[in-house]
């Protein structure tokens, strides 16, 4: 009898450690992070400036998602590029997602947006009013830098176009690795930034350990 | 068909059903036919696109509610 209860109880917490080991599965991070120093000497040379105006806005300014060969466009680089797994080329069919922002795991890639990190009407008002249309299709595709990442469509909603004093990742483990982003981003990309905006981007990499 | 405009500024944001959140220097356009049916959208100040807000088939019993529920929709978004 006490062997059998014995056994029960071994196979429950096998059971929640391979169930707990399953959630955290941490997606590797998009290309040229920066390191914590290098984004905050980044973040030091950006020029602080209030926006620009909308004017003349429309999506259609930053041409996405663009072919990227094979078949595939931007988009589905990114979710093949950020899953954990995944079956399908181009349209990818399934696979598994961890969103970052959230801590959420996706099976559906339906359900998973291609967020732009600095938002494209946020880089129109920091500067990218003034830049060619091949500029702004470069931008918005920009599978080189940290500026593409594959999230939940609903936090990719919730987020919009707001910058880092008015939106951060609900979840505050992925506040470090967001503000590198977007100061990376930002510096690659030669945009401006609000005063408010560094305030909040420099508390969030005072957060990161390296 | 009636339409009424106001501008104002949304620090935190205005959910869309196109882009999610936008925010800033913001304009809300509502437009009223003659049967009571309501349509609201939303863009940036002077850009060339606009967004739908969340909700559909909002109906006025009478036409003329129009002006008083276009006024307490921009206030409303405005403080939010």
């Amino acid at each position: 009898m006490l062997k059998k209860s014995m056994f029960v109880v071994l196979a429950l917490l096998l059971w929640f450690a391979v169930f707990q080991f399953d959630l955290p599965m941490a997606m590797a991070t998009p290309p040229g992070t920066p390191s914590k120093s290098t984004a905050q000497s980044q973040l030091n040379s950006l020029t602080v400036k209030s926006e620009g105006s909308m004017t003349g806005y429309s999506r259609e300014q930053f041409t996405h998602w663009i072919s990227q060969g094979g078949g595939c466009d931007t988009r589905q680089k990114v979710l093949q590029r950020d899953a954990d797994y995944f079956s399908g080329t181009c349209p990818v069919t399934s696979g598994k997602w961890y969103s970052y922002y959230d801590g959420v795991s996706v099976y559906l890639p339906s359900e998973m947006d291609i967020d732009h990190v600095v938002p494209l009407a946020e880089a129109w008002r920091s500067g990218a009013s003034n830049w060619t249309a091949e500029k702004r299709k470069d931008f918005a595709n920009d599978l080189d830098g940290p500026q593409l990442i594959a999230v939940t469509a609903s936090t990719n909603r919730s987020k919009g176009d707001q910058d880092p004093s008015t939106w951060q990742p609900p979840r505050s483990g992925a506040h470090c690795g967001y503000a590198k982003w977007w100061i990376n981003t930002k510096h690659r990309w030669n945009l401006n930034l609000q005063s408010s905006e560094k305030t909040e981007l420099q508390s969030m990499l005072n957060s990161c350990s390296n | 068909m009636e339409k009424k405009t106001s501008i104002f500024t949304a620090t935190h944001g205005v959910m869309t059903v196109e882009v999610g959140v936008i925010s800033g220097e913001l304009e809300l356009l509502t437009t009223c036919d003659d049967e009571g049916i309501l349509t609201l959208a939303v863009t940036y100040v002077g850009a060339e696109e606009w967004y739908t807000l969340p909700g559909q088939d909002y109906r006025l019993h009478d036409p003329r509610d129009h002006e008083v529920v276009h006024r307490m929709l921009a206030t409303v978004l405005e403080r939010s």
